[in-house]
């Protein structure tokens, strides 16, 4: 299906360094679960009005699954754009999207996909999704 | 190995969480379980890793999923298990059960898809017999699991 224009939340402060590189001289693959965690955090950082209170509340946010492709190798010094979207959004869980784009090579080097399920650490079961957190995320959801 | 439909030897890696391993919820951070999947793959080929291999090949990750099923917290002992699976002419899978010892709880499930490739050019090499000989032993048929990596 082809998808329609969405809005993308860019996170643009990813620099290689030398401790990001494998033995060959290219981004370990690792490093992008590991970005894909920095730019969900700045996105409900930024958009998400109220997020502290978020955190401080019983509900909290649990990674249910991710899955990376790997489509390029990045080297020392490049710089990483992140591009965050959203999908399948339902009543407890969410899923998101990061597109990693490589300036020097001027392609996505690796795809990230993970889901979010929101759960009540009071009663330990699932919970709807809170609704600042709906708010943020629905303006960034892919249109098929 | 009492976690799979039928018996098989598997590749066991043991770590122990620590504090610095955790986040402000207590619990040791998503990303963390990946960069383990990472390490208990290296161990698993550290002994093909001598100068010829690396100077020559380059065992390339295609693609990398996993499933969260519990939480940890500082002190939990994991055996990370892992097994073989789709040995090709110059690529495999690896699956990684993420048990805690003693409870035998699982935490997570971990696929891997690994292509062997040049390091000079990215030509596709063939998988070399030291390789096949650490894949042989751990091998599955991933239908015939109890578990879907």
């Amino acid at each position: 299906m082809e998808k329609t224009k969405s809005n993308v939340f860019i996170y643009d402060k990813f620099e290689v360094f030398f401790k990001h590189t494998d033995y060959y001289g290219y981004v370990h693959p690792y490093n992008f679960f590991e970005w894909t965690s920095y730019v969900r955090e700045a996105f409900f950082s930024q958009m998400c009005g109220n997020f502290r209170s978020v955190l401080d509340s019983p509900i909290k946010m649990m990674t249910a699954k991710i899955h990376a492709e790997l489509r390029g190798n990045s080297r020392f010094g490049d710089s990483i754009e992140a591009r965050f979207t959203t999908s399948r959004i339902k009543k407890v869980s969410l899923d998101v999207t990061i597109r990693f784009f490589n300036k020097r090579l001027e392609r996505i080097v690796c795809e990230t996909n993970h889901t979010l399920v929101f759960v009540d650490s009071a009663t330990q079961k699932f919970t709807n999704i809170p609704g600042e957190i709906r708010d943020a995320v629905v303006k960034y959801e892919e249109l098929t | 190995m009492e976690y799979f439909a039928y018996s098989q030897k598997a590749f066991v890696y043991k770590y122990v969480v620590m504090l610095s391993d955790t986040d402000q919820f207590e619990h040791m951070s998503f990303a963390n379980y990946l960069k383990l999947m990472f390490l208990a793959a290296d161990a698993l080929f550290v002994s093909c890793y001598d100068a010829a291999f690396l100077s020559t090949n380059r065992l390339k990750l295609e693609n990398a999923r996993m499933q969260f099923k519990k939480q940890t917290v500082a002190g939990d002992n994991i055996l990370i298990k892992i097994n073989s699976s789709q040995i090709d002419v110059s690529s495999f899978s690896l699956l990684f059960t993420f048990v805690i010892e003693g409870t035998a709880e699982l935490v997570g499930l971990g696929h891997q898809t690994y292509r062997i490739v040049s390091r000079k050019n990215e030509e596709v090499q063939r998988l070399s017999d030291n390789i096949r000989s650490l894949l042989g032993p751990i091998q599955v048929e991933e239908e015939n699991l109890l578990y879907k990596y």
